[in-house]
């Protein structure tokens, strides 16, 4: 069959295919990275480590 | 550890139930038939409308209204509005519902449904996007799932477990918003393809913005409309923290579905704009366009915001059915209605009563699985093992 | 100025120049337009066809697809207008009282085997193949039947088998691939009895069109049907009547299908990339907001609970001042009264002294 591209939908064939390799690779990567990022921050929250919602709730006050 | 029991109450006989019963039944014959005898012997779908109600409600529709999932958790967790807590779980639920309908749904759609996996298994057309909207709503689907599992694990008594989903929230939340975002505006940009067959005041190289945009506002107002149909219905099963959240969820909710209206409709002149599509709008097509975008953009816009300044529960409620009805009705037009607009009239699509049957039984088997999930477990109140979560 | 306004605009027009071959680079890299030079097709002259219907039935046998309702050699149902279905790959419609035409006018539909297919850039399991030979072909093997490419097809060609249950096919004209492949013609131009159908290069096809037109002036219009719409066909169409006349929609522009989505699908990465960082960004601002409202919250706390206890303090101490002022005072008043009654005994009386003490005032 033919050899090398010749159509535009060849073309996009390939080139979405990576795309999709690399997005997919991207988002794990990125869950990675922010754990990297963030892991030595004092409050030591990072994804989601707790829930977001309830910390208002739950500091009821100052107490030393 | 101890599985909760369900008791399952003898049915009770109210309009309700008996309606349900026989569309029930009804769908599970048509079911029957559709699975035995073919798409030819339930639907009126032909060569020139291979698309009828099953995709352009089912899928159009039902998407986009499973949008408040994803709206409510990523005000609630990422924009830090805490406030609407209280919305995010009967949020996901509704979304999730709505998604493993839609899946459904397409079981009856595509001819072999047993392929549904192809895309990814076998062979991947990527530069479909159909392909695009397949992956999403498949993932999606998956992240509402495990995002649905807490209170299904409050429920079973399953702490660990659902300590484990929980510590997730941030992940799935932001992973549920990426998928939304591209698969909401996939599934306008399916029409992209089909610039001869989509009449031109709705075809535009807006069309993926168009749709993210609008299921914004979908998802804004179902969580209103459903919020309303929860009080009517499962007042009792709802906490303290619920019923007092719940008035400012309707206010905020509808303050920002007012202000994403606005940007909608400015966003659907500029696309006649930029089609030039100004005289079309003097034909039958154009006063139906503009039906649609005065009549369920411009002002339900207003009337969120009279509600929301007025702090007027009735006026958000009712306009929130109103802008619901409002999408549903862009989605068939994009879908059916507009779409092979060239075609003489015997040539048109007109759904056959089965398929309508086939859509009403979907719907009802969702009602009827909220009605279960909210009973039984901990949706509209938190579960008293796990105060404050 | 050194710079003449001549040298500048010779520097632009160079700069012209070399946007352009960028553009060129470009359009090699993204094969626009770039088709297999060898491309094959069909030419059909819509000026020669007689509408004998020779060519259904040669592609209904050669297909093996099912016998028809009336028989092919039944020209009554050129009364209708048709189009392909699932159980036929071709038809000739007749269309009558054309302005500037004798007679009727016979157009052929079939699949154009489009040089960018809508079909196969719609599919999602990649079901549908551009052949190098021209032909674009279906595989059933892996078809969901979900119909997207009958939505995308801007001809409106690809047909569904609705009746069947369990093995619905997307059916449409294969170019007759499989006898390409044999070295045979495809089925309706082999049995042409007027030539209408022309097989050919696609490129040599074109000129024999041209050529056409130049030999009999009059006979057709300017425009050869398929050169340039949607990017391009295979099977290309001259007529002597408007195309529109002949069914044919003439509105169809000429962005090849895959151009169409080409925008919609590169904003799939740039969300996927983009989305995570600005979401998880206004997560983590939002969460560093709460969490210095909270510390400036507590701070506040501390210090006015340290102003407090100070106050508290300071007040405590002058309670005590005052009270041990007092203290002294009683005691010293005391002591003087005792001193003043003994002084008083001894002028008088012998008596017991008993001095008051002041109250211990001192708590915490």
């Amino acid at each position: 069959m033919g050899e090398g591209v010749h159509s535009l939908h060849e073309f996009m064939l390939r080139t979405e295919s990576i795309t999709y390799i690399l997005i997919a690779a991207a988002l794990c990567g990125f869950v990675f990275f922010w754990r990297f990022l963030s892991e030595r921050d004092e409050d030591r929250d990072y994804l989601g480590a707790d829930r977001p919602g309830g910390e208002e709730e739950g500091q009821g006050g100052a107490h030393h | 550890m101890q599985f909760p029991k369900v008791t399952l109450e003898r049915p009770r006989w109210t309009p309700f139930n008996i309606v349900a019963a026989i569309i029930v039944v009804v769908g599970l014959v048509i079911t029957g038939i559709r699975f035995t005898q073919g798409l030819a012997a339930t639907t009126r779908l032909s060569d020139y409308n291979p698309w009828g109600i099953w995709i352009g409600f089912d899928l159009l529709v039902g998407v986009a209204l499973a949008a408040g999932g994803y709206v409510t958790s990523a005000a609630c967790y990422l924009f830090g509005l805490k406030r609407f807590h209280t919305a995010v779980r009967p949020a996901i639920l509704t979304g999730f519902l709505g998604y493993a309908l839609v899946v459904l749904a397409l079981h009856y759609d595509v001819g072999r449904p047993w392929r549904l996996p192809y895309p990814f298994l076998v062979q991947q057309g990527t530069t479909s996007l159909l392909f695009e909207v397949a992956a999403c709503v498949a993932l999606y689907l998956t992240v509402l799932f495990i995002e649905w599992t807490p209170a299904a694990f409050e429920w079973l008594g399953l702490k660990r477990a659902r300590n484990l989903v929980v510590r997730l929230t941030l992940v799935l939340t932001i992973f549920g918003v990426v998928l939304s975002t591209l698969h909401q505006s996939s599934l306008g940009a399916l029409f992209l393809i089909a610039p001869s067959k989509l009449h031109p005041l709705w075809y535009s190289p807006y069309l993926a913005l168009f749709f993210f945009v609008s299921s914004i506002v979908a998802g804004l107002s179902m969580v209103i409309f459903e919020g309303a149909l929860a009080h009517r219905y499962f007042h009792h099963k709802m906490d303290e923290t619920h019923r007092r959240e719940a008035d400012g969820v309707a206010l905020g909710f509808a303050k920002a579905a007012s202000w994403v209206l606005a940007g909608y409709f400015v966003l659907k002149l500029v696309g006649v704009a930029q089609a030039d599509a100004w005289h079309h709008l003097a034909s039958g097509y154009g006063a139906w366009f503009l039906l649609e975008v005065v009549g369920f953009v411009l002002l339900p816009c207003f009337f969120f915001a009279v509600g929301a300044r007025e702090k007027n529960l009735r006026i958000v409620r009712f306009t929130a059915a109103w802008a619901v009805l409002g999408i549903v009705i862009n989605r068939f037009n994009v879908g059916l209605i507009a779409f092979n607009y060239h075609l003489p009239a015997e040539e048109r699509y007109f759904p056959h009563w089965m398929e309508i049957g086939i859509s009403l039984f979907i719907v009802t088997i969702g009602i009827l699985a909220y009605k279960f999930i909210v009973r039984h477990m901990p949706i509209l109140y938190a579960h008293p093992d796990y105060e404050p979560h | 100025m050194s710079i003449s306004r001549r040298r500048f605009l010779g520097w632009m027009g160079a700069a012209g120049a070399g946007f352009a071959a960028a553009g060129r680079a470009h359009a090699g890299s993204s094969p626009r337009g770039a088709a297999n030079p060898e491309t094959l097709g069909v030419l059909f002259d819509a000026t020669r066809c007689i509408g004998c219907r020779k060519c259904e039935e040669a592609c209904n046998r050669v297909n093996e697809l099912p016998p028809p309702e009336r028989p092919f050699h039944d020209l009554g149902v050129l009364e209708k207008r048709r189009r392909t279905d699932a159980r036929t790959y071709t038809v000739v419609n007749r269309y009558t009282g054309i302005e500037g035409a004798r007679g009727p006018v016979y157009r052929k539909i079939q699949c154009n085997h489009c040089l960018e297919p809508a079909c196969a850039s719609a599919c999602f399991v990649r079901a549908f193949t551009k052949n190098a030979d021209g032909s674009v072909t279906y595989d059933e093997s892996v078809c969901v039947g979900c119909r997207y490419c009958m939505i995308a097809c801007p001809f409106e060609i690809p047909a569904y088998e609705y009746d069947k249950a369990f093995t619905p096919r997307v059916m449409k004209c294969t170019f007759c691939h499989p006898r390409l492949v044999q070295g045979l013609l495809p089925g309706c131009v082999e049995i042409c009895p007027a030539e209408a159908l022309t097989f050919g290069r696609r490129r040599d096809l074109l000129r024999i069109a041209r050529s056409r037109m130049a030999q009999s002036p009059g006979r057709y219009l300017d425009h050869i049907y398929g050169e340039f719409e949607m990017g391009g066909t295979t099977w290309l169409t001259i007529s002597g009547v408007p195309f529109r006349a002949i069914g044919m929609r003439e509105d169809l522009g000429t962005t090849p299908a895959p151009e169409l989505t080409k925008g919609a699908l590169g904003v799939v990465p740039v969300v996927a990339a983009m989305w995570p960082v600005l979401l998880t960004g206004i997560y983590a601002i939002n969460r560093r907001r709460d969490r210095i409202a909270r510390e400036e919250r507590e701070a506040a706390v501390a210090a006015a609970l340290a102003r407090a206890e100070a106050e508290a303090k300071k007040k405590l101490a002058e309670a005590l001042a005052k009270a041990d002022k007092d203290k002294k005072a009683a005691v010293e008043r005391e002591v003087k009264k005792a001193l003043e009654e003994a002084a008083r005994a001894r002028t008088e009386a012998p008596a017991p002294a008993s001095p008051e003490g002041g109250g211990e005032t001192k708590s915490g």
